[in-house]
Formats: C-alpha cells, structure tokens, sequence
C-alpha cells in the first residue's frame, strides 16, 4: 500500500464489534487504531496521517455527537463515518450537518463501511492539503511588509493604483513598486489570482 | 287326812267347795287352751310369749283347783303343795314380766294411733297416686314436646343443609371469581411485563444487533482474508472463531429475553432470589451502563430457597432495578450507585432491597406509589409497582418503599421461605 500510515480509528463500547472491524479494516490494508470510549479517543494525540474516524452513536459516558462536537470546538477535523444500532432521523441529520461523512445502521454492509472510509480519507487528505496550502499562503501574507499588506487589502478591494496612493498619501510610482513587491511575494500571476488568494486569507478592506 | 274333814264331811258344803273349784278348774283350763289357739293364729302380735306366760300361770291356778277338788278326799297335800309351788313361781316370773313388759307395751301403738297413722297412710297414697298421675301427665306433655322438637330440629336440619349448600355454592363461586382474578392478574402482569420490555426495547435491541453487527462484519473480513492472494487463513479463523462467540452470546440474550415473555401460567416451584436478582441485574447491564448506573450487588451468602413463579418474581426484580435506574437520571453530584441485596429476616423471611441514589419519593407519593395508574415518569403506565406489589402480595410477601437517610428511596420486599419439612 503507498499510504501505509493512514489510520482508521474505531470507538465503540463494544468488543465484538470492535475486534470485528478491526479485522475487516485490516483486511484491505489500513491501519486501525481501536477506542472502547470518546474520551479515550481524544486523549490521543492528533495524527500527523490522514485519518478518519468511525464512531458509534450510543456510547457509555460521552455520546458519539458529543465526541463530534468536542473535536469540532478542539479545532481537530478529522471526518467521522457514524455507526448506530437504531438510527432516528433528527439524530442522523444532526450527525450530516456537524459534518459526518456517512451514517451506517448496524448491521452493515462491509463495502458501505469500507467505501465510506475511503471518501472520509480522501477527504481528510484533500483538507490536510488544503489546510497546507492555506499555511503556505498565510506564510506568505506573513511575509510581506505591513505597508505591503496595506496596499493588497487596497488591491483586491478593486482600486486603482492612483486612488489607493490618494488613500494612503502616497505618490502613484510608490504604490506602483509596492504592488510588484505584493505580486512577486504572493506568487500571484493577476490581479484576480491575489484577489482569490485575499479571499481565501478572509482579508477585509482597511477602514 | 283328807280336806274333807274340815268340811266336816257336810256334802253341802263339800259340794259347794267342789263345784266352784271344778268350775274355776275348767274355766281355768279353758283360757290357756285359748290363749295358745289365739297365739297359734296371730304370730304376728308382739310379746305373744306373753300370753303363753299368762296361759301357764292360769294353767297353774286351774291345777291348784283341781287339787283342791282333789284332796277334799284325797290327803296327797305334798303335791297340791308342789303344784301350788309351781303355779306361784309361775306367778312371780309372769308378774315380774309383766312390770318390766309395761313400757313396751304402753309403746305399742294403740288402735287410734293406727287408724290416724292409716289414713295419714292413705292421703299420702293419695298424693303419691296425685302426683303419678301429675308425673304420668308430664311425661305425656314431654313425649310429646320432645315430638315437636324432633320435628322442628329436622326443619332445622333440613334448613341447615340448604345453607351449607348455599355456603358451598357461595364458597365455589368465590374459588371461581379468585381463580378468574388470578387469572386476569397474571394476564396483566403479563401485560406490563410485555411493557415493560418494549421499554427495553431498545436496550434489548442493542444487545442482540451488537453481536449480530460482529457477526456479519466479521463474515465478511473472513471472506476478505480468504480471498486474498495467498489467502490470510489465520486471519480468516480468527474471524470465524469471533463469529461463533458472538452469535452464542446473541442467542443467550435472546434465551434470556424469550423467557421473560413467554405467556406461561404461573409455575410455583423453589427459587433462589440471589440466582433472580443476579440474572435481572445481567438482563439490564447494558440500560445500567448507559445510565451510567455502577450496580452493586450486596447478596446474603446463604439465601433459603422461596416459593413462586421465577418470570413474575423475575419481573418484580425488573421493574424495581429500573425505576432505580430511571430515579438517578437527572444525578449528577454522586455516584449514579444502585445497591442490590438480600437477607433473611429474624422472622426467617428473605428479603431483597433495591436502594437508589436518585432524589427519593416526596411524602404524599410514598403511600400513592403502589396505586395502579399513579406514576411520576412522563412516559410511565403506572403500573409496574401496582402490578409487582400484587405479585409480591399473592407470593404471601410484602412490597414497600422508604426514603433513605440520606439521597434516594429503597424499596424491599419479602417473600416466605420454603417451611423445611
């Protein structure tokens, strides 16, 4: 397998159920990690792999919802695939829109598991490179001067050189040689590029 | 010389003398041979020896004439001597018996005497005939009395007998109406347990899909392992000796679970409440763990075995663990703690505690609480306690609540050992 470190987690208070999916997630090659409750699950040490996380919803002590709700208030981001014996609606779409990759009713199909485990890698894979990127980009913003950042917020806001120069009580050919600077530091090929980057940094116009 | 001579021979004389002497003589013959005919005829006159004694001395003067007579010309002196000697001691005896006779004689009743005794006699005859005929009366009045009686005690009998039978058919109708309430308590008992299960509904569920979860998952890895190149066989009996592990622990769930709802007329037979108490507490893990419930198991190490059905005792166990449970739902500040124990009691009684943490009963509940339809749950029949106290109840124990000392309520109940023949 080329991604050996990616890792299934699994919480249920259940051993038998535990040990049974253990064998089946192994059995196409990944790796799991078992928790017989949420806390013991999030006293563990965020993984630097992509992973997802298979949770039952009844659980002894902290309820699989509110495992989902601590991670999410904890910032960690990892995508839940939800088991539960008997699932109701209104808990289903709780789970859907906290963010859930897929809700399975036990007894399932293995594949329904397993296909739900690859979109919930897939997904923490494209968010971790997402994530990535965005660090890269934030990095960069970083390094620019705070006249630099100044006059990006002015760029992407839509004016023109000779307006933010009026703005910031400047000359035309200074603004100029800043925005270069801005262009060459984002790695940015056009105005529209900066202006999706400026998006994806949540930049406000300056006041 | 003969008597005669003093006479002087004169025959007049002699004549006179010998005449009256012969007369005397006769006349005193006559009365001794009277005497003897008439004590010959009356033995029964007292003191006839008397009259013999009289009739000896009379014999003895009459003698004494007749030697009078005799020696006027005889001059045999000595023997009219002797004789006149023997007639005076007669004398002399029949005198002196005579005096000392007196005051018997004169004890004698006298004829007056006996005539007053004799009609004193006859009236008393006369009572006593009075009185036979008053006694003859009675006993005919009683005869006949007793002939009523006997009549009415026959009524009496034959109105006792109408009132057993009605008593009997009275004591019928009220084995039937018992039997029937037997029956219909046992059908609602069966109805609440059914209820009582459905509540559990979702626990028993649990119980049996987690299993059937590894079941199924498991299957499905073995065939995953056994399709791999080369196969993984290991792998692949690890999953199938899971398989069977799993699938005998969701049959014993459901062994367990058929037998609480099985529709069985009451089997009274020896149980042991420990035994009960344990299973009960097994039978609802699952609701006690995620209650979050630490059960506590506190059993009298030797418990006498108590008569009854083990599903209705099964279910007053039941019903009494999760109304413990459900009493702790909203605790938060203590250990969510439910201690389960037995004893036997002095009285030789076994008794079983289910005693909570929760927040207790409120004092007007605690006397509502085994009323049918009085409940405090949202969702609750109000039935479990109703029903499980007439369990308890038709079992010859007790079922009752108290609030503890400090959080929570305890509810016991009794049941009567097995008598030990």
């Amino acid at each position: 397998m080329k991604r050996p470190l990616e890792t299934v987690c699994v919480v249920d208070d259940d051993q038998s159920v535990r040990e049974s999916l253990a064998s089946l997630i192994r059995s196409v090659g990944l790796r799991v990690e078992l928790f017989a409750s949420a806390p013991e699950f999030l006293a563990r040490a965020p993984s630097q792999a992509p992973s997802c996380l298979v949770l039952d919803v009844r659980l002894p002590g902290l309820s699989g919802l509110d495992c989902q709700r601590q991670l999410f208030d904890a910032g960690v981001r990892i995508p839940i695939i939800f088991m539960t014996g008997h699932g109701d609606i209104p808990m289903t779409v709780r789970a859907m829109k906290a963010g859930a990759v897929e809700f399975l009713t036990k007894p399932f199909r293995d594949q329904d598991l397993l296909d739900a485990i690859q979109v919930a890698l897939q997904r923490d894979r494209d968010a971790r490179a997402q994530e990535h990127e965005h660090a890269q980009l934030r990095e960069r913003y970083q390094s620019l001067t705070p006249r630099e950042q100044e006059i990006m917020r002015w760029v992407v806001s839509g004016l023109l050189n000779k307006q933010i120069a009026g703005e910031i009580g400047t000359s035309e050919i200074t603004v100029k040689v800043h925005r270069g600077q801005v262009m060459r530091k984002m790695g940015a090929n056009s105005v529209a590029d900066l202006v999706r980057m400026a998006g994806r940094l949540n930049l406000r116009v300056p006041a | 010389m003969p008597h005669g001579m003093c006479y002087l021979w004169q025959p007049s004389l002699i004549w006179l003398h010998a005449a009256s002497d012969t007369t005397i003589a006769l006349a005193y013959a006559l009365i001794p041979i009277t005497l003897v005919y008439f004590v010959r005829k009356r033995q029964d006159l007292p003191f006839n020896w008397m009259f013999l004694m009289f009739g000896l001395f009379i014999f003895g003067c009459g003698t004494t004439h007749v030697m009078e007579v005799w020696t006027i010309w005889h001059s045999n002196y000595w023997l009219a001597g002797f004789i006149k000697l023997f007639t005076a001691g007669a004398s002399v005896v029949t005198a002196g018996m005579l005096v000392w006779l007196i005051p018997t004689a004169l004890a004698l009743p006298s004829p007056d005497q006996l005539r007053a005794t004799n009609v004193e006699l006859a009236r008393e005859i006369a009572a006593r005939k009075r009185t036979e005929e008053a006694l003859e009366q009675s006993r005919a009045d009683l005869e006949l009395r007793v002939h009523q009686r006997t009549a009415e005690l026959a009524d009496a009998l034959l109105d006792l007998r109408a009132e057993m039978d009605r008593r009997q058919r009275a004591e019928h109708e009220r084995q039937e109406a018992e039997k029937a309430l037997r029956l219909a308590q046992g059908e609602l008992a069966h109805v609440v347990r059914v209820t009582t299960m459905g509540e559990l509904a979702g626990s028993i569920a649990h119980e049996v899909n987690q299993p059937l979860t590894a079941v199924v998952t498991n299957a499905n890895a073995c065939l995953r392992w056994m399709a791999a190149s080369p196969p993984n066989l290991s792998e692949a009996r690890d999953s199938v000796t899971r398989i069977v592990r799993d699938a005998d622990r969701a049959s014993e769930v459901i062994r367990r679970i058929r037998g609480l709802l099985k529709k069985a007329p009451p089997q009274v037979a020896p149980q042991d409440l420990n035994e009960l108490i344990r299973e009960v507490v097994l039978l609802l893990q699952t609701s006690l763990e995620r209650n979050h419930v630490e059960a506590v198991l506190d059993l009298t190490p030797v418990a006498p075995p108590v008569v009854g059905d083990r599903v209705q005792l099964q279910q007053v166990m039941l019903n009494l663990v999760m109304n413990g449970v459900e009493a702790m739902t909203h605790v938060a500040d203590r250990p969510r703690s439910l201690v389960v124990s037995s004893t036997v009691t002095e009285s030789g009684q076994v008794e079983a505690r289910v005693t909570d943490a929760g927040t207790g009963v409120a004092a007007p509940d605690l006397a509502r609480l085994f009323d049918p339809f009085f409940t405090t749950k949202p969702t609750g029949m109000g039935l479990g306690l109703s029903v499980s106290r007439s369990i308890v109840e038709s079992h010859g124990g007790r079922l009752w609540a108290s609030n503890n000392t400090g959080s929570g309520a305890t509810f016991h109940f009794t049941l009567p050992v097995v008598a030990t023949s």
